[in-house]
């Protein structure tokens, strides 16, 4: 199907996404509900980017980013990608939410994926060489002796040295097993990386390394990165756009500076000022959040966010706010986001 | 044995505390040394990476070590207060057998503890009310308003009676913020959200009173709002209980906000202790200070790359000799730093660092040789 993104600088973009997991009950297994982990939302990243998806578990970032690079099929919207396999200009533009799945392997060679947990997403009984060589052999690149050489330039590029190897992944530190992660995914020269919560499960002093390996890799193969995580710290550092999300909806999307500094939505700020600050002298005044988040199979009316945002009336238990360009490059989900003055970080 | 004496102000006090853990490989000195103090009813955050000593520091204060690690010396002085009569007792915790009567009177009941993954630290088949319920009949005695049969039923094993023990975790559960109390006192872990049983482990905890809460990265595995919620609700609680706390955690963050005092940790050492204030602004040990700089901290992070700490933690079997962060330290001196073992000396804004920057002997040693 011809597709088409009408800004050349956009890599990827997605239009109105769904993906509903369904409940099933019962002897026959009846579908009797479904869980709306992702449910209507559309953004785009921008070639060389870095877009920071933040929300609380269960909001559906990981659902949400998986969808869009078609790791889970989507129940609804289109996800249009620029491929630049054939090296033209501007590239040829897929839509990855209807292409047949054997057209999508390869335009999977240009989107790759780094995962949370270093421990789990290796698997032990292969050295580190067969890791990070076996996208190349899985898309048929691998050459043996000359993708050795490939293989030990990727291993010094996120600074593992060559006699790693023929090592196993238990061998390894958290940190270093990131960067084993790290270089596989680097491995088929993707253009889009989704990396799904890459340091939250390292130390404090790791974790500046790794997320400054990650923005020098970025600059070094041309990358656009898809960063979801939920630490607001992180995400502000290493992103130039932030997306929120909050039960399976976008609720804001801003460039970072402006949705810190001036955020629009009324859990955007309440989210920032739950985030702890390394000041004790000057401490944030936090916006209490009452209760949980509602459950995505069951959601509350109008704007999910209404029974624990102080702003609310009545307009917000019975309409949906849709996501509303309201400034320069600014989007929020909100009745009255142009109205609110709401507090955001110095 | 505890000849010393205490500042009255003082609950525990921890000196050079030491525990080795056997293994395979040889033996494992998780804690080298280990020294701070927590105030009364004052929260102490103890900072560290991962492998650093926070959570075996943690598990000896309780005497629930594994069964390979032992305390191989040192003090853990635990001011004693007795209610009735008001004088208070130094009982030093290290010579205490884990399964004395002793310890088992004060652990769980005025040393409580609260684990980071409230999911397995609860069991599935308890209700949250038969957990707190179980604390409670373990550790309080029972009041005198029970009727006379019951009294005399009730002395013998000197327990709060069941329907008594339920009505105070309904109470407990109310106070750590659970809506509807008295129907979640029935729900088991599973039906509560990874918040509310990181409250029921609060109720657990606080149900007895305790003098002083070890919380061990207690909001680690929670969301950023649930987070905050958790840690308001513990300094909330911490007011209306005046209990102390020991607050272990990699987060920064989250020890800027709830900690009066600061304990950093690397390798099984306490390498500079002191008011929070004092760590954040004046940090003098070059560790604390790369630690600081290497987080990234929202609004001043535009364009810039973030400092980092050289090199990881080193593993258990090959610390380096001398001060144990010289491998990594920015400021190191050779020849110095890893042949000499740095104590906790006083520095900056009268918190103690152990650093030989802060040593006045070896700093006119190291000049002295420098002119030569």
């Amino acid at each position: 199907m011809p597709a088409s993104i009408e800004d050349p600088g956009v890599l990827l973009e997605v239009r109105n996404l769904k993906k509903y997991f369904p409940i099933r009950k019962g002897l026959l297994r009846k579908v009797v509900g479904h869980i709306k982990a992702v449910d209507d939302v559309s953004f785009e990243i921008r070639k060389g980017e870095t877009l920071g998806l933040v929300g609380e578990s269960g909001c559906g970032k990981t659902t949400a980013s998986r969808t869009a690079i078609r790791l889970y099929d989507p129940t609804d919207g289109a996800v249009l990608f620029r491929s630049h396999a054939n090296g033209s200009g501007d590239g040829e533009v897929y839509d990855l939410a209807t292409l047949p799945l054997r057209d999508m392997k390869p335009l999977r060679r240009e989107i790759a994926m780094v995962f949370q947990d270093p421990i789990n997403s290796l698997n032990p009984r292969m050295s580190v060489s067969d890791i990070v060589r076996e996208p190349l052999r899985v898309h048929g690149l691998d050459l043996g002796r000359e993708t050795d050489e490939e293989v030990q330039g990727l291993l010094s590029a996120v600074g593992l040295r060559p006699e790693h190897m023929e090592r196993y992944p238990h061998e390894f530190s958290g940190g270093q097993r990131q960067r084993i992660g790290i270089a596989r995914a680097l491995a088929l020269r993707p253009s889009l990386i989704l990396l799904d919560e890459p340091v939250s499960a390292l130390d404090v002093s790791i974790q500046a390394q790794t997320l400054n390996l990650l923005q020098d890799l970025q600059e070094e193969f041309d990358l656009t990165y898809l960063f979801v995580a939920h630490d607001l710290s992180v995400v502000e550092h290493i992103s130039d756009r932030v997306a929120v999300m909050y039960v399976g909806r976008m609720v804001e999307v801003a460039p970072k500076r402006e949705l810190y500094t001036n955020p629009r939505h009324p859990y955007t700020e309440a989210l920032l000022s739950a985030s702890p600050k390394p000041d004790p002298r000057n401490p944030t005044v936090r916006i209490p959040l009452i209760g949980q988040v509602p459950d995505p199979s069951n959601p509350p009316s109008g704007c999910y966010f209404h029974p624990r945002c102080q702003y609310a009336e009545d307009i917000c238990r019975t309409e949906t706010p849709p996501l509303m360009t309201i400034g320069e490059d600014h989007a929020s989900a909100c009745h009255f986001a142009d109205k609110l003055e709401l507090q955001g970080m110095q | 044995m505890a000849t010393a004496t205490l500042d009255s102000e003082v609950l525990l006090d921890i000196r050079d505390l030491q525990v080795h853990f056997d293994v395979r490989r040889g033996t494992v000195r998780a804690l080298e040394g280990v020294n701070f103090t927590i105030r009364k009813s004052k929260t102490l955050g103890v900072i560290g990476e991962s492998g650093s000593g926070k959570s075996v520091t943690a598990r000896a204060i309780m005497q629930l070590l594994a069964k390979n690690g032992s305390i191989v010396s040192g003090e853990m002085l635990y001011n004693r207060q007795r209610d009735d009569s008001g004088d208070s007792e130094l009982i030093d915790i290290a010579q205490q057998p884990s399964d004395s009567q002793l310890m088992r009177d004060l652990r769980g009941g005025e040393i409580a503890m609260i684990f980071q993954e409230p999911m397995s630290s609860l069991t599935p088949v308890y209700t949250a009310g038969l957990h707190i319920g179980e604390s409670i009949q373990l550790h309080l005695k029972p009041r005198q308003t029970v009727g006379d049969q019951m009294a005399k039923a009730i002395a013998r094993q000197n327990r709060i009676p069941r329907e008594e023990a339920r009505q105070i975790a309904v109470e407990m559960l109310d106070k750590v913020g659970i809506p509807r109390p008295e129907e979640r006192v029935v729900s088991y872990p599973h039906e509560l959200s990874g918040g509310q049983r990181q409250r029921v482990m609060i109720a657990i905890a606080l149900s007895c009173g305790p003098k002083l809460l070890i919380a061990d990265e207690p909001t680690t595995a929670l969301d950023v709002t649930t987070q905050a919620q958790i840690n308001d609700l513990m300094l909330d609680l911490q007011e209306e209980f005046g209990m102390a706390i020991m607050y272990i955690t990699h987060d920064l963050g989250v020890i800027a906000e709830m900690a009066e005092d600061i304990a950093v940790m690397y390798l099984g050492r306490i390498v500079e202790q002191g008011t929070t204030d004092a760590i954040f602004y004046n940090p003098q040990h070059p560790y604390t200070r790369a630690l600081l700089r290497s987080i990234p901290r929202i609004g001043q992070t535009e364009g810039s790359r973030l400092e980092v700490i050289e090199g990881m933690v080193p593993d258990p079997f090959s610390i380096p000799t001398g001060c144990s962060f010289n491998n990594r330290c920015p400021d190191v001196m050779p020849g110095v730093c890893d042949a000499r073992m740095p104590e906790l000396l006083i520095a900056g804004d009268g918190q103690r660092a152990a650093c030989l920057l802060h040593d006045p002997d070896t700093m006119q040693e190291v000049t002295r040789a420098r002119v030569h």
